[in-house]
């Protein structure tokens, strides 16, 4: 036979080539060997493989269902245990792992600052630093700005507000997004003066215009202001979490820039091979020349331009959309991690006690001949088998679990917008699945390689306890899972403290779940003069007051917790600024008189703004209790005391000082805020300017459902029928979003704790079960011999109570070395605190002793005679 | 050219009621088997194929190796496996008979 042939032979399952080789063989060299036999051997070999897979598969699943307890339980085990690891697993490659939907993402990187000088957080892009960078940099391909607002449209049906991103002409194309139909945004559409355009988000176009291609070059009236569209965006468009149902021209106007004004994020595309180090290092060379290209606004310096320090931070655009996030799921990636690990552990000693049932079998088997490789397969083989099984189960636990969490605020974090169990999680889960049937596969074969037969065979026919290897053993693994489970408990308990703590902050509002959150905008084009969109304000406050049920309403700029950051440095009367010195820059709210009642805050001393300080544009302000601490050592220090944004702008007369509000959420460091009358005159450079856009509170106990915002639309419209509302939702919802990573990091940290820790503590009870069951007749012979039952309760306790203290001392030592990754999202409750560690380590000990006493005291029932018969 | 390749598993072609055909006048081993259809049937059976069918035979009783004096393994039709082969061909006799009258009265 030829060479080839002879390998191609070589492909048939071993043990069919153990009976039919020879002949295979003698037939292809009687009927000699071309390729079409050749192709026939191949075949045929693959359905014999296929037919001999098949065939051991279910020999495997028939060993398995002999034993449906055990099988059970592994398998339960095991499909909990995978498929928390496949939802985690999920959620890291839908958010970390995949790359960003834009061509080549490995070049596109987030543009930002930070000025220590000036404040600790970071600063986005100004229109100063946009041109410079767009101008003079060498190592971009292009750089854009983007900012994401609210617009409203009108002249279609019911005034609506759609959400809308303005961006530079640039922005686009370097994302290689490409509107159609119609075109994208040229330098003409980006500069000011020109005709107003638009474009349309895919699934706005498709609902207002049926996705007619013939919407391109009609108009629309955008804050009203007529706008043509020009294009329409790709269907799966979307910048970093944001789908916009509209995109404006951001239109900045080079000839007006000043340095200051950082509010837009920035985004660009490095050159091909161009790294984050070189790209920094050409854009930071740019700084120090921008004062020399933009004029510094009045009663700044140039001094003060160096005194902030700024420096550029590039960094990849993934980033900007993952965060934090990144952080906390890989802490629970290790969490559930663990608590596969205890799932192994915990199915090793099932199958080690299995193995130890089988013993004779298998001594038997090698004694007949049977290959110790065939015998380790087998076993191997059982335990992959299964492991894949639970893998598939976990699959489809993780898919509802991911249906679960839809419910739950941390699914509407824009990161998890596209996550979804797609097939590299499968992949991953199975493989995942697959080593951990080897791993606990291993476990009684390792233990079998050291058996002797002959030992075997003579210990099993004494019906002694097994040998003292597989005791030590199984002894280990109840150690480990009982260390890992409590690990898990701690960070569960440090968790649950850290929420009860989160609970207890005054957040500056009281039963978010009454205040219901309307937004307003009241355009330029429907009411221009400042004062008289005041007074439209105003009235729409007093119908809103007017609708049933409510108890009170007022306005503001920004809720708590909203994301709303608008800063400008502080001024003292008195306090005079060093040369060359910047004032701290302090967060600022525009908001109506009755804002600190209708939330819940408490003034703290003097008066709330009046709706004469409103109209009549009266120079005062309030601050938050942690501003006056902080600039003025005190409350009374801080009334009466003058204020203002700029060196030039008009003195403002602090009048009252109020509770905090968090506004970073319950976990952040207090803010200290500056609150203004929503009118102003003289606030920065000589004009009257009013927030057009304000968010309407409205305290009712009324359910927020479809007739409370039906009366609230009447209200609204009965004042003015161009007016949108938008953005309804309860300062609830708001407040949960704020805090929806803790939640969810305490959630799963608690479910994994409480998995790991009941299956740690079912280790235990089937250990020990187990020694009862094999010693039996120790114990009958004890009891014969006149043992009491406490006796033998207290022999099998003890033993459990030396594991679980062993389980329990090396879990403390691994909590308080593990606890430092937990660090980070604790708030309130130190790293090491006892009541933790306490509550923890007494949960878990009280079970498993609990859970060992019953197999203890089934022993100490046992009826002598029968035990010694047995 | 007969058809090399005896793949989809209709009666007329199944490789294994070929096979028992074969041994039903007499024991033979793999080459003779594959002469003796392709005499009779007009069909090439390949190696694999062959084998793939002896092997199926073997593990459901209907055909038995008997003591070889070379490499070439003979085998024998067993009991059930002659009741097999009836049952087939009683199976195909009247497909045979009546689309032979059929084609006839065409």
């Amino acid at each position: 036979m030829k060479w080839w042939m002879a390998r191609l032979v070589r492909l048939y399952p071993r043990r069919w080539r153990e009976r039919y080789e020879a002949e295979l063989a003698a037939l292809i060299e009687d009927s000699g060997a071309d390729w079409r036999s050749a192709v026939d051997v191949v075949r045929g070999a693959t359905l014999m493989q296929l037919a001999y897979g098949a065939a051991t598969v279910r020999q495997h699943a028939r060993r398995l269902a002999a034993t449906p307890a055990f099988t059970l339980t592994a398998f339960v085990t095991l499909a909990v245990a995978l498929g928390a690891n496949a939802l985690i697993f999920t959620l890291i490659h839908g958010v970390l792992l995949t790359p960003l939907p834009f061509p080549e993402p490995d070049r596109l990187v987030g543009v930002s600052h930070v000025a220590p000088g000036l404040t600790t957080e970071p600063l986005p892009q100004a229109a100063f630093t946009y041109f410079t960078y767009r101008e003079e940099a060498s190592r971009l391909e292009d750089i854009g700005l983007w900012t994401s607002s609210p617009v409203s449209v009108s002249g279609r049906g019911e005034p609506e507000v759609l959400e809308a991103l303005a961006v530079t002409d640039g922005a686009l194309p370097l994302l290689g997004a490409v509107p159609a139909p119609g075109r994208g945004f040229t330098v003409e559409d980006d500069a000011p003066g020109s005709r107003d355009t638009v474009l349309l988000g895919h699934a706005y176009w498709r609902r207002a215009f049926g996705g007619d291609p013939a919407a391109v070059g009609t108009s629309l009236m955008v804050d009203g202001r007529s706008r043509e569209v020009i294009g329409v965006l790709p269907e799966r468009f979307q910048l970093l979490g944001h789908r916009p149902e509209l995109v404006l021209p951001l239109r900045l106007n080079r000839a007006e820039t000043a340095i200051g004004l950082f509010r837009y994020h920035g985004l660009a595309r490095l050159k091909p091979g161009v790294s984050l180090e070189a790209a920094a290092a050409d854009l930071a060379r740019l700084i120090p020349s921008m004062p020399a290209r933009f004029p510094i606004p009045p009663g700044f310096t140039r001094e003060m331009y160096d005194a902030f320090r700024l420096a550029v931070d590039v960094h990849p655009l993934q980033e900007e959309m993952t965060g934090d996030v990144s952080a906390m799921l890989w802490l629970l990636s290790g969490a559930v991690g663990l608590l596969l690990l205890v799932a192994c552990a915990n199915v090793a000693s099932l199958f080690l006690v299995r193995g130890e049932s089988r013993r004779q079998e298998i001594a038997v088997q090698l004694a007949l001949g049977a290959s110790p490789t065939r015998v380790v397969g087998q076993m191997l083989g059982e335990a992959v088998l299964l492991s894949t099984l639970a893998g598939a189960a976990g699959l489809g636990l993780a898919a509802l679990g991911l249906q679960t969490l839809r419910g739950f605020a941390v699914a509407r974090l824009a990161v998890f917008g596209g996550v979804a169990v797609s097939p590299a999680v499968g992949l991953f889960t199975l493989a995942l699945a697959a080593a951990c049937g080897l791993l606990f596969g291993l476990a009684p074969v390792l233990k079998w390689s050291r058996l002797h037969l002959a030992t075997a065979l003579k210990a099993q026919a004494r019906g002694s306890s097994g040998g003292r290897d597989g005791q030590r053993l199984r002894d280990g693994l109840v150690v480990a899972q009982i260390a890992v489970a409590l690990v898990l408990l701690v960070g569960a308990a440090l968790m649950v403290r850290t929420f009860a703590a989160i609970r207890d902050v005054r957040t500056g509002f009281e039963q978010p779940a009454q205040v219901l959150t309307v937004t307003l905008t009241i355009p330029e084009a429907v009411e221009r003069d400042p004062g008289t969109t005041a007074r439209v304000h105003d009235a729409m406050l007093r119908r809103l007051q007017g609708v049933s049920g409510v108890q009170a309403v007022a306005q503001t700029s920004a809720v708590p917790m909203g994301g709303a950051n608008r800063r400008d440095p502080i001024f003292i009367e008195g306090v005079p600024v060093a040369d060359g010195a910047m004032p701290p820059v302090r967060r600022m709210k525009w908001i109506s008189p009755g804002y600190f009642r209708t939330m819940g805050n408490r003034l703290v001393a003097g008066r709330d703004f009046t709706w004469s300080d409103v109209h009549d544009r009266r120079p005062v302000a309030i601050v938050s209790a942690r501003l006056a601490l902080e600039t003025f050592g005190g409350t009374p220090a801080a009334l009466g005391r003058r204020v203002r944004t700029s060196p030039t702008g008009a003195w403002r007369e602090i009048i009252g000082v109020v509770g905090d509000e968090l506004d970073d959420g319950p976990t952040r460091p207090v803010v200290p805020l500056v609150y203004w009358p929503f009118l102003q005159e003289n606030l920065a450079a000589g004009q009257v300017t009013v927030e057009r856009t304000l968010v309407y509170v409205l305290r009712t106990a009324r359910p927020h459902d479809g007739s409370l915002l039906r009366d609230v639309q009447t209200a609204v419209w009965s004042e003015s029928p161009t007016v949108p509302v938008a953005r309804v939702e309860s300062l609830q919802a708001v407040y949960d979003r704020a805090t929806a990573q803790g939640a969810f990091t305490l959630a799963i940290l608690v479910l994994a704790a409480g998995c790991t820790a009941l299956v740690g503590v079912v280790g235990l009870y089937g250990v020990v079960a187990y020694v009862v069951m094999q010693r039996r007749r120790e114990i009958g012979i004890r009891m014969a011999l006149g043992a009491g039952r406490d006796d033998v309760e207290r022999l099998f306790l003890r033993r459990a109570m030396r594991l679980v203290i062993g389980g329990l001392t090396i879990g403390l030592g691994g909590s308080t070395a593990a606890v430092r990754w937990l660090e980070g999202f604790l708030f309130g409750v130190a790293p090491l605190d006892p009541p933790a560690y306490l509550a923890a380590a007494v949960l878990l000990g009280g079970t498993a002793v609990a859970a060992s006493w019953l197999p203890a005291r089934a022993a100490s029932r046992l009826a002598p005679l029968s035990a010694l018969k047995q | 050219m007969p058809r090399y390749y005896a793949t989809r598993n209709t009666a007329m072609t199944d490789p294994t009621l070929l096979v028992l055909a074969s041994l039903a006048d007499g024991d033979k081993h793999g080459y003779a088997i594959m002469a003796d259809v392709r005499e009779f049937a007009g069909l090439s059976l390949g190696p694999g194929t062959l084998y793939g069918a002896i092997t199926r035979l073997e593990s459901r009783g209907f055909i038995k190796a008997l003591a070889a004096g070379d490499r070439r393994q003979p085998y024998r039709l067993t009991a059930a496996g002659k009741a097999h082969l009836q049952a087939q061909l009683e199976k195909l006799e009247p497909v045979v008979r009546v689309g032979t009258r059929r084609l006839r009265q065409a």
